[in-house]
């Protein structure tokens, strides 16, 4: 799993790539919380999930986890680009209605300007 | 008459949905192979021979020697590398009186005007090619038979060539039905759906009610806050969580349990799966720990045996060495737990803080033996309890009942012997240490099936770390006291 974490116009494009799975959230995890505190002023994130081909519920906990860590600090947090197997896991387990989706990074992104 | 019925080899768009025999897998309500034996008894055969392949036990399980359905039913095998055809040339006198082959996923599909009657007209040279197999012929006439028992085609005189291309040689319309033959998940799934919403009442199907549209099978048990919405087919032996939503067009089949607060509808669940507390299921074929989305196939397995899980058949091999660990895991905790037990405990009772009661229980087997559950006399917090519940002292009693062999160390919570109707011995593990003791918010009946389904050692090692964790970190007692027997 790895992580690569810019800055575009004040919002945070997480892309992601590999499998979110059990053995690859502790990466993840870590990885985003280091980029988080170096860049304290980036409230709103967008996540590109295009390149994570695979999403087990350890996977999906850990994006929740963002989300409630980025929601708590009075920001907001967007998927985009959500592949076939992980949005499989998202529909049987109703977190699509936890999260907003997005089918492009720059559609989410603009929304997140918003 | 006789038939012959291919249950052998693969289908490469059955692959996806695990090992199930794709003979066995369901239509509506039923398995595909039940719709082949209606057929036979609606020709008048009698006589039925199926020809196995990988699968053989789950086939002959179902199908047993035909008593069922009033056949007699006979199994042969034939190689992988022999076709069908390579068994009915053993012996072609054996089919002089006729024949009817199916050879593929053919579904003998019913016109809203069929009878029985009507399949008077299939019988003389009928016959549908798919590729290079035969999957579906029949014909009364001697030579007819013979000259596809030596060349694979139809003989018939007005039968149209069935190597240029089309699927279809020869049946009559008068014959009430379309054989429509099954080509891919995407057309297996639109099959199901269009026979559970619009054409069940064609068939025969115990539980069926035209009125409500819902089929639903013997051994359905569900508590009345589920919803059902129709049109649905539900199969035999499930257990449905409650606040669960099941509707419309859903198609479940044997042996499924579904947890509390999940909404089904327009899926197929196959049999022997769990499906995991909370979900939605929308548009999907779940077999077993597999999610399949039949518009394009895409497969999805799922790890987390609690969101979705293929059930395990009763295997006494792992049971034996589930009972080895415990019996010995028991043995090394009362050991352990015998002094500390005989000092704290006789304080506690001189103190007059607790004791046991000997509560009647169903042990293994189902034998009526007498388990000690310890009652507390006091609902103020005390320390000599905390340590007593911490160091799981309580079950020391059930620890030796483990060592006589009466109980299981982790299974399934006691159930109290309710006069005679106690009779799942099969699938009751009853035990010291459950997943109430592990985990709160815990449905009981529907754990205890989970863990009849899915048991393992794995999971009774989960179940011990975190019974025996929660207990020492919180020094109380857990949820997993007897319960009345359902």
């Amino acid at each position: 799993m790895s992580v690569a974490c810019t800055k575009e116009q004040g919002i945070g494009i997480i892309t992601l790539s590999g499998p979110l799975t059990a053995a690859t959230v502790e990466a993840f995890r870590e990885q985003l919380a280091a980029w988080q505190s170096g860049e304290t002023d980036v409230k709103n994130f967008v996540f590109d999930l295009s390149a994570v081909d695979f999403m087990d519920s350890a996977g999906l906990g850990s994006l929740i986890a963002a989300l409630k860590r980025i929601t708590e600090r009075g920001g907001d947090m967007k998927l985009a680009c959500l592949q076939k197997k992980p949005r499989m896991v998202f529909e049987i387990t109703r977190a699509y209605k936890v999260f907003e989706i997005y089918d492009t990074v720059e559609e989410a992104a603009k929304a997140a300007k918003q | 008459m006789r038939a012959v019925l291919y249950t052998g080899g693969k289908r490469p768009w059955a692959e996806v949905l695990g090992e199930r025999p794709w003979a066995l897998l369901p239509v509506g309500s039923r398995p595909l192979l039940s719709y082949w034996l209606e057929l036979c008894i609606d020709l008048g055969i009698s006589d039925v021979q199926i020809i196995l392949g990988r699968d053989a036990e789950y086939v002959e399980m179902f199908c047993g020697n035909g008593e069922k359905w009033g056949l007699n039913i006979n199994y042969s095998f034939v190689r992988a590398e022999d076709g069908p055809q390579t068994y009915l040339s053993r012996d072609p006198e054996r089919w002089s009186d006729g024949l009817l082959y199916i050879g593929e996923a053919v579904f003998p599909r019913r016109r809203a005007d069929f009878t029985p009657e009507k399949l008077n007209t299939l019988r003389d040279g009928c016959f549908i090619r798919d590729g290079e197999n035969c999957a579906f012929f029949i014909s009364h006439q001697r030579e007819s038979v013979e000259h596809f028992i030596r060349t694979g085609h139809c003989s018939f005189m007005h039968c149209a060539d069935p190597c240029a291309g089309t699927e279809i040689c020869r049946t009559p319309d008068a014959c009430g039905i379309d054989f429509t033959r099954i080509r891919d998940i995407s057309h297996y799934y639109r099959l199901n759906m269009e026979i559970v919403r619009n054409e069940m009442s064609r068939y025969l199907s115990s539980g069926y009610s035209s009125r409500d549209g819902a089929s639903i099978g013997y051994n359905v048990i569900t508590p009345p806050s589920v919803t059902f919405t129709p049109p649905l087919a539900i199969g035999n032996d499930c257990r449905i969580g409650a606040i669960s939503v099941i509707g419309p067009g859903t198609v479940i089949s044997d042996h499924v349990l579904i947890d509390r607060q999940c909404e089904i509808s327009d899926s197929i669940i196959l049999s022997d799966t769990y499906v995991g507390r909370n979900l939605e299921i929308k548009g999907k074929i779940v077999a077993g720990n597999r999610i399949v989305d039949p518009e394009d196939g895409t497969c999805l397995e799922i790890a987390d045996p609690w969101l979705v899980a293929q059930t395990r058949p009763r295997s006494y091999m792992r049971d034996f060495l589930r009972g080895i660990f415990g019996w010995e895991f028991a043995l090394l905790l009362a050991v352990l737990q015998f002094i500390p037990f005989v000092l704290l405990y006789s304080v506690i009772r001189l103190l007059g803080r607790g004791y046991f009661v000997g509560r009647k229980c169903r042990g293994i087997g189902g034998t009526e033996i007498r388990v000690a559950q310890f009652v507390s006399a006091t609902s103020v917090p005390c320390f000599l309890l905390m340590v007593f519940y911490g160091a799981s002292l309580d079950r020391f009693p059930q620890l030796l009942s483990v060592l006589t062999g009466k109980l299981w160390l982790c299974g399934q919570v006691p159930k109290t012997v309710n006069g005679d109707d106690f009779k799942e011995t099969h699938r009751y593990f009853p035990a010291v240490f459950s997943y109430c003791d592990a985990f709160i918010d815990i449905d009981k009946q529907m754990d205890a099936l989970y863990y009849a389904h899915t048991r393992s050692l794995a999971a009774d090692l989960r179940i011990l770390r975190h019974a025996l964790l929660h207990r020492l970190i919180e020094g109380e007692s857990t949820p997993g006291t007897i319960t009345q027997a359902v």
